[in-house]
């Protein structure tokens, strides 16, 4: 399936989360379509990295201007972060790796009962 | 195979992140959990209060409630039902404060360790080692004889854990998720706790083992010298020559050897400057024919504030005021019919009795001729990532031997065991209670023959145009210098003779000059029949409040609010003439030239933007520090003379050896020391001046900072734009200050108040209401205090009201 299509779906899962869910299990939609999904490692990390981040980056964008930094200025400082931007920066990177790997944890699973095709060219 | 290694190391991977990202490292908070869109911190910025209080869901009512929140975001609660109004008030002080209530309990119940490791050992072994719990525990045994207020404390309990229980992660308070805890359940015994804590920071501080090792070391001619109970010009709560109608006749005992050996260190002590002033006035004495009563607790000046302003109603109360988070009802407030406010009284109700215990084991102790049975607790300290600490405490019927071979006794043979009013059983809530619901003075009379403690000067004024003032708490009896130092536990002779009876402690109503009013000071002369005494009492507040009450012949609203905010420093007043003519004028350069003229032109106000206060403070700390350099060589704990004394010392000995500066070879007299600690404050305040801007302002220089309790730097205000210091009125100093400013007008038509503190009533750092009157307050400007028995009559000033029912 198409790259795009794929960082959508992540990104749109991520960004409907359900909050009374333990904020970590975004990680089971890049999963499942890591599984599903035949891809190399490297476009799925990806998929699942981009799609989540973006998601994280729209979410804190939205609550910060509705709360006008009121909260996020203070923590800045606390956390010893330049500004609020790289702290949103940082914030989404943590978003996008957990997206990436449970994207690629998927693919090796299913890797395992796959029997391997010829080779392809191995990016990861 | 290959393929499964593979897997195995990226689901490792992908756990072990999500694991380190949902747990905290050293001093981070965990980062996932923290900074994630769906529940971190993020979610804790709150700048449309409607938001915040759309979540009230008030569950277990019996009638209808209705809640409204004016634009200071006070709580106006209109309850059927008395259960009702505290269970409302619990829920809605923990909608804003849940975080503030249950860390002041972790402190004062010494489990800290388990929330930031053993750092906070040595403060938790402390408060363990004083016997708070125990204290509170006893109280809530006592609680129960007293149906009706038990059922009302329940209720205000249920309050706050019903709010508790709608919480999950993302609505925690902001310190619960820097801090990575969580809420625990409210429970009744928490409620005393509260109130253990109030004694903790107003009744504790003592100086009977300090003294009695400076007795030891100075001779206690000097001692009496250095340290006097009295002196001439007191003004005391009671005023002057009040004659009393009553005798004690308890035995006096003179036989009072100073116990030797006293070598210890003492733990942290409350603060000193604590601080804080009330007044009444008679309709006689106000232009308008109202009484008057103004309030002003100085206490550390903290965010979330110590006080939540609220208004309670129902058909047996209308009243409002300052509450603490954390305990039903006003502490400090008004009704339709009355107004009161509080300020410490001490005295000394902390006694040290030494004790011998027959062996090792410390199972019995001497008593008489007679050996007593000990009781031991074992304290289990949690601490967080390490094991747990256990630390034995021994019992005497005198209360807990602090100081022993475990703790700060530097010697195996000193066992200390603490006598302190606080760990008797006590119902204070009932005062307050009672006091909410007060009608005259006679009900206000009633109300305070329940509270034992910490002593308070109440001072009231009732809507029938009756003042007066009543210092409350329970007394022990004491024979003269009972207490003053280290006592005997072995002897029965040492112990307190019983508590002074209810009519015989201090209280005056509707004195001829029109007010009352009380500052910290003593409490009476020496005619009151009872020996008391305390180690420090306030002498500058108390004549300035005194002598501007006086001058004032018809007092104004406008008058009062002027008295609360008063910087007249009485302090530099006195000394600095004294300092100031010692100064050799002849040997000044040019910048030592400047700073004398601008001090001898000071007017003694501490104005926010002068430079003058900075200049006396400075050189007055340096002057005491060099002036009593010879307590330096001690080795234990000890204490320095007081400003009022050391003045008092200075202006009457020309020659004293203490004027000597050890550090030099030469014999110093008073003119040297002057001269010299003058050229050093000015070296110290040119050298602050080259740091800031060049620049010295007074405001900036003391820094008044109102501290977040976790002491982080953007949770908190600097550098607030107010004056005033230390024995001033308006005592805001580096961290202590009027922590409410109340006035109340009240005559036979209404009743209306005014009131302004440093911080908001959301103690979320997050809410645009968390830093919110802290200008207002620097500024003494006062908001007027939303009053109404109809909450029809509210609405126009209101952002929010909601009708509840069971």
């Amino acid at each position: 399936m198409n790259f795009l299509i794929r960082i959508l779906i992540n990104g749109i899962s991520a960004y409907y989360f359900i909050s009374f869910l333990p904020w970590w299990s975004i990680i089971f939609i890049p999963f499942l379509l890591g599984y599903f999904i035949n891809e190399n490692y490297f476009n799925h990390f990806l998929s699942g990295f981009i799609g989540i981040g973006i998601a994280w980056i729209f979410l804190i964008i939205n609550l910060n201007s509705g709360n006008e930094s009121i909260i996020s200025e203070k923590i800045i400082q606390i956390l010893n972060v330049e500004s609020i931007n790289i702290l949103t920066i940082y914030s989404s990177i943590i978003g996008g790796c957990i997206g990436g790997f449970a994207s690629i944890t998927g693919l090796s699973l299913k890797r395992i009962f796959i029997k391997t095709k010829p080779r392809k060219k191995f990016n990861f | 195979m290959k393929k499964k290694i593979n897997f195995i190391i990226l689901l490792l991977i992908t756990i072990s992140l999500v694991y380190l990202l949902n747990n905290p490292t050293h001093n981070t908070p965990p980062l996932g959990k923290f900074l994630n869109p769906y529940s971190g911190f993020w979610l804790n910025g709150e700048t449309d209060q409607n938001m915040v209080l759309d979540k009230i869901n008030l569950k277990n009512l019996e009638d209808e409630v209705i809640v409204q929140y004016d634009s200071l975001l006070i709580p106006h609660i209109y309850a059927k039902t008395d259960k009702d109004l505290f269970y409302t008030q619990g829920y809605l002080t923990a909608l804003h404060r849940l975080w503030q209530m249950e860390f002041q309990i972790k402190e004062v119940s010494g489990e800290l360790s388990e929330i930031f490791g053993s750092k906070t050992l040595y403060k938790d072994r402390s408060q363990r080692r004083k016997g708070i719990v125990y204290a509170a525990k006893r109280t809530l045994e006592e609680s129960k004889k007293d149906i009706k207020t038990y059922n009302l404390l329940n209720a205000y309990v249920d309050g706050i854990n019903d709010y508790i229980e709608t919480l999950s992660y993302k609505d925690y308070p902001i310190e619960y998720k820097i801090l990575n805890y969580k809420p625990e359940k409210w429970t009744l015994l928490k409620c005393f706790l509260l109130m253990e804590q109030m004694s903790d920071m107003l009744s504790m501080g003592d100086m009977d083992i300090e003294d009695t090792y400076l007795v030891n070391t100075i001779g206690i001619e000097k001692y009496n010298l250095l340290f006097p109970e009295y002196t001439n010009d007191l003004e005391p709560v009671i005023p002057k020559g009040t004659k009393f109608n009553f005798y004690n006749k308890n035995k006096y005992i003179t036989n009072n050897t100073i116990v030797k050996d006293i070598n210890i260190d003492i733990m942290n002590k409350p603060n000193k400057y604590i601080g804080s002033n009330n007044f009444a006035i008679s309709p006689t004495k106000s232009k308008d024919g109202s009484s008057y009563l103004a309030s002003q607790p100085d206490l550390s000046l903290n965010l979330p504030s110590i006080w939540y302003i609220i208004h309670l109603n129902s058909s047996n109360f209308n009243t409002m005021g300052a509450s603490l988070p954390g305990a039903p009802g006003i502490i400090i407030g008004f009704n339709d019919n009355i107004a009161w406010g509080e300020t410490n009284a001490k005295r000394d109700v902390v006694d040290w009795y030494k004790i011998e215990f027959k062996d090792s084991k410390r199972k019995e102790y001497k008593y008489g001729n007679k050996w007593l049975k000990t009781e031991k607790i074992i304290e289990k300290i949690k601490i967080k990532g390490e094991n747990t600490f256990y630390d034995t405490v021994v019992y005497t019927h005198y209360g807990p031997v602090v100081y022993d071979k475990n703790f700060n006794s530097n010697t195996n043979k000193i066992n200390l065991a603490m006598r302190w009013i606080a760990h008797d059983s006590s119902i204070e809530y009932k005062t307050f209670i009672e006091l909410n619901k007060a009608k005259n003075i006679n009900d206000i009379h009633k109300a305070l023959e329940h509270f034992d403690g910490p002593a308070q000067n109440f001072a009231y004024a009732t809507k029938h145009g009756n003042i007066g003032l009543t210092i409350a708490g329970k007394f022990p009896i004491k024979w003269e210098k009972q207490g003053k130092f280290i006592l005997n536990g072995s002897n029965p002779e040492h112990e307190w003779q019983g508590m002074i009876p209810y009519e015989h402690v201090l209280q005056y109503q509707n004195p001829k000059n029109g007010f009352v009013s009380s500052a910290n000071q003593h409490p009476v002369d020496k005619n009151y029949p009872y020996y008391y005494y305390d180690f420090s009492y306030e002498n500058y507040r108390n004549r300035r409040l005194n002598d501007r009450l006086k001058s004032i012949n018809l007092i104004t609203l406008n008058d009062i609010k002027k008295i609360q905010n008063d910087n007249f420093s009485y302090k530099a007043y006195e000394i600095l003439p004294i300092l100031l003519s010692e100064i050799d004028t002849l040997s000044l350069d040019s910048t030592l030239e400047k700073y004398f003229n601008k001090l001898s032109n000071w007017d003694y106000f501490s104005n926010t933007n002068t430079e003058s206060p900075a200049i006396f403070v400075t050189w007055w700390k340096i002057f005491k520090e060099k002036l009593w350099d010879e307590f330096d060589t001690l080795k234990y704990s000890y204490r320095k003379p007081n400003s009022y004394n050391t003045y008092l010392l200075i202006k009457e000995n020309k020659d004293l050896e203490y004027y000597d500066i050890l550090k030099t070879n030469k014999k110093e007299n008073l003119s040297d020391l002057v001269n010299y600690t003058y050229k050093l404050s000015i070296d110290s305040l040119e050298n602050w001046k080259k740091n800031n801007k060049n620049k010295l302002n007074w405001k900036d220089y003391k820094n008044t900072t109102i501290k977040h309790l976790l002491n982080i730097k953007s949770f908190s205000k600097s550098s607030v734009d107010i004056g005033g210091y230390n024995n001033i009125i308006n005592a805001a100093s580096e961290d202590h200050g009027p922590s409410w400013r109340m006035i109340v007008k009240l005559n036979k038509i209404k009743t209306e108040a005014w009131g302004v503190y440093p911080g908001g009533q959301s103690g979320n750092p997050g809410n645009s209401n968390y830093f919110s009157l802290i200008d207002d307050w620097g500024h003494g400007i006062y908001k007027k205090l939303l009053f109404n028995n109809n909450y029809i009559d509210n609405r126009k000033n209101i952002i929010y009201e909601k009708k509840f029912n069971n």
